[in-house]
């Protein structure tokens, strides 16, 4: 990224708590902070990856970039405009250019509509002067654009497998012609031969119409092969932020090291001799996050200071990625990728 | 690569091992038909060894492991053929009494979602409890100490206390651990593992599999481990099948799967994994889709997705498991010949790249669509 890079999103101080059950008299009794005072920004023209575990708040950040939850406090700037606090029918007009691809094929589309009248839906809504026909011949002229035939706008989804479906709701996102796409775990439910087309066409495409994107996965693999930049999340807030490459190669936050480590390298011979870091417990509740850094209790490094005072996210090694970790260094990984060279 | 002596995979089937299938067809009842939806499935697992099945959704690999301890639901299943003989006895031909003895004594099992395996109305000590008594003549009390010393073997913190908990308030990586205490605690020789991590964080599988290792190690026991995920297979296992369209089509130890693959459906899978493309440049894919067992093409079943099949020879003639000189087991006919070589596989350039050409993917996907009905 050029330093004149323009930003598209810049989220700011985002915060997001959920219910997790209330009292008899229906006042919250316990909550949740899934997301928390996070910020970042994300380039036009680029893909950020946002990677991490189940409960890491991924998802919620993700939602909240759409708009499809409300956050509690902070912003989310989309092109000059916060989202949060646009009124409804700004919000609608402002959110043709954001979409969202989804996990599951299966739920997000509709089984009783056909494929064009799906994909043909985000175009009659933001353009009531279409005509059907002219709605018919977009359709037909965006399938090919993924890899499907004109013909597949008169099937229905229960017709399709999952990698057909997936590339279904991808022409729908395509659409009205984004900017920003978010990608939450879209390939997560395919099979490994399949979510490498997936991959290809979603990163062709990004490429091709010049959209910024944001990809989210807990598949550390995949989400490095088409990031130009990892945001890494633990129990809700942004450890470590950085470009792709730096970030695999050597990070700087314990809890990626632990998980860049986690992930088997598909090579017997390396597997082996690899280091593993081991994380031992769990990740903590996130109705109760710790006082002070949220990794400590699990963290081999953690002195006093970890437990007391909440590291914030900075460059702390003056290089460009930033890291929220007191004791932050370069810790160089046995690269996941082009391990294989020698074995090939 | 050249054969010496082309010998069937299935004459070599003998009983030296501790699990040995031997020529297994399966059918299922659809749309008024008996299918087959695995044929002609052999493995062997040495005592005390790992052996992983490798395939993608619908290649019959689940539905091989399950078959194991009879777990196919019997009104629209039936093994049509084969053998599984598991320590000097041929298990297709026990009775349900009896295999209620096996599942959970001799063998134990894992699946992929610990919560839907476990009874969220008992406590977990309890269900382990249960399983113990099932199988050994012991006293309430003694199969609740047992319970609780298999979850401390398991790395349960404060196991005690932990055992009167119902499942629904552990994490998913400690129900797992729990589901794999109740599978060891009669210390089975065979552990069945149907994707034990799929559900799991990627740092709670490196514990999950740390654990299983070590329990493998202390207790002597084989593990047959499912899974679709290369990286897994890499970490754990001694020696890997691959399955394709409800058949093995290669068969060798780990580090010649991932050194020298000799199918091009194994090289293919080893291709399209992320980490052996540079990032940014195009994942490799195996173009079109597995086919339906209904479908079946003639000839080798991987041909119509296959960039070395030959018309005329693979299109024809159904190879048969064929084992080459360096001792891998390969479903190739051109291997078996010597006109490949896995060099040649891993080497070449593999499928289209999705995205690339657009138009030929357009009508791969629609052409594949057409054939699945």
């Amino acid at each position: 990224m050029s330093d004149e890079a323009k930003v598209m999103l810049d989220i700011r101080n985002v915060t997001k708590t959920f219910v997790r059950n209330r009292t008899v008299l229906g006042r919250p009794n316990e909550t949740v902070k899934a997301v928390r005072n996070i910020s970042l920004t994300v380039n036009e023209g680029e893909t950020l990856g946002i990677v991490g575990e189940s409960g890491s708040g991924k998802s919620t950040l993700g939602r909240l970039i759409v708009r499809l939850d409300d956050a509690d406090s902070g912003e989310v700037i989309f092109e000059g405009d916060d989202l949060m606090t646009l009124s409804k029918s700004k919000l609608r007009a402002r959110r043709r250019y954001l979409q969202m691809i989804f996990q599951d094929p299966y739920a997000s589309l509709d089984p009783t509509k056909s494929v064009g009248t799906s994909i043909a839906e985000p175009l009659r809504i933001y353009d009531k002067s279409l005509s059907a026909a002219e709605c018919d011949r977009r359709v037909r002229e965006l399938l090919p654009r993924v890899g499907l035939r004109p013909e597949f706008a008169d099937r229905y989804p229960g017709e399709m497998s999952g990698g057909q479906r997936q590339r279904v709701a991808i022409a729908r996102a395509l659409a009205i012609e984004p900017r920003l796409i978010v990608a939450d775990e879209a390939v997560s439910a395919l099979d490994m031969s399949t979510q490498s087309e997936v991959i290809n066409l979603l990163a062709g495409l990004t490429r091709d119409f010049g959209l910024t994107s944001v990809f989210i996965s807990h598949n550390l693999s995949i989400v490095r092969h088409i990031s130009d930049r990892i945001a890494v999340m633990y129990l809700g807030q942004v450890v470590e932020l950085g470009p792709a490459d730096t970030v695999y190669a050597a990070p700087q936050h314990p809890y990626t090291e632990a998980l860049l480590s986690a992930i088997p390298i598909p090579d017997p011979v390396v597997q082996r001799e690899r280091a593993k870091v081991l994380l031992p417990g769990d990740t903590p509740d996130p109705a109760h996050p710790p006082k002070g850094c949220a990794f400590a209790s699990r963290c081999p490094y953690a002195q006093q200071i970890c437990l007391d005072e909440d590291p914030e996210l900075k460059d702390r090694l003056g290089d460009g990625t930033l890291s929220a970790c007191h004791f932050a260094k370069s810790r160089p990984m046995v690269e996941l990728e082009a391990t294989l060279e020698g074995a090939l | 690569m050249t054969i010496t002596d082309p010998v069937i995979a299935s004459e070599r089937g003998s009983t030296d091992g501790l699990l040995s299938i031997r020529d297994l067809n399966i059918e299922f009842f659809a749309r008024g038909a008996w299918t087959r939806v695995v044929s002609d499935a052999s493995l062997t697992l040495k005592p005390g060894g790992s052996l992983a099945l490798v395939g993608e959704s619908g290649s019959g690999k689940t539905v091989t492991s399950l078959s194991i301890l009879q777990l196919l639901p019997k009104n629209i299943s039936r093994v049509s053929k084969g053998a599984i003989d598991f320590d000097g006895r041929n298990l297709l031909t026990l009775s349900e009494s009896q295999m209620r003895n096996v599942r959970g004594g001799e063998i134990g099992m894992i699946f992929q979602e610990p919560m839907t395996s476990l009874n969220p109305v008992f406590t977990v000590g309890d269900q382990i409890a249960e399983t113990v008594r099932q199988h050994r003549k012991v006293s309430r009390k003694e199969a609740w100490a047992r319970a609780v010393e298999v979850l401390e073997l398991v790395g349960i913190p404060a196991a005690a206390r932990r055992a009167k908990d119902y499942p629904h308030s552990f994490s998913g990586g400690m129900r797992q651990r729990a589901m794999i205490a109740m599978a060891i605690s009669c210390e089975p020789k065979l552990l069945l593992a149907d994707e034990p991590t799929t559900a799991l964080d990627v740092t709670v599988q490196a514990s999950v599999l740390q654990l299983l290792r070590q329990l493998q190690d202390e207790l002597g026991m084989a593990v047959l481990l499912v899974t679709h995920d290369l990286g897994v297979v890499a970490d754990f296992c001694d020696d890997v099948t691959v399955m394709y369209a409800g058949e093995p089509v290669e068969v060798a130890p780990v580090d010649d799967l991932f050194g020298r693959p000799s199918h091009p459906y194994s090289a293919g899978l080893l291709r399209s994994l992320p980490q052996r493309t540079p990032p940014g440049e195009e994942l490799t894919a195996i173009p079109g889709m597995v086919p339906q067992p209904d479908q079946l093409p003639p000839g080798c079943r991987f041909a119509p997705r296959c960039d070395f099949a030959l018309a005329g020879v693979c299109d024809v003639e159904h190879p048969e498991l064929v084992k080459l000189e360096n001792g891998q087991l390969t479903r190739c006919i051109r291997i078996a010949r010597g006109e490949l070589s896995s060099g040649e596989l891993v080497a070449a350039p593999l499928g289209t790249p999705a995205a690339h050409d657009l138009s030929t993917i357009a009508t791969d996907v629609a052409e594949q669509n057409g054939s699945d009905r």
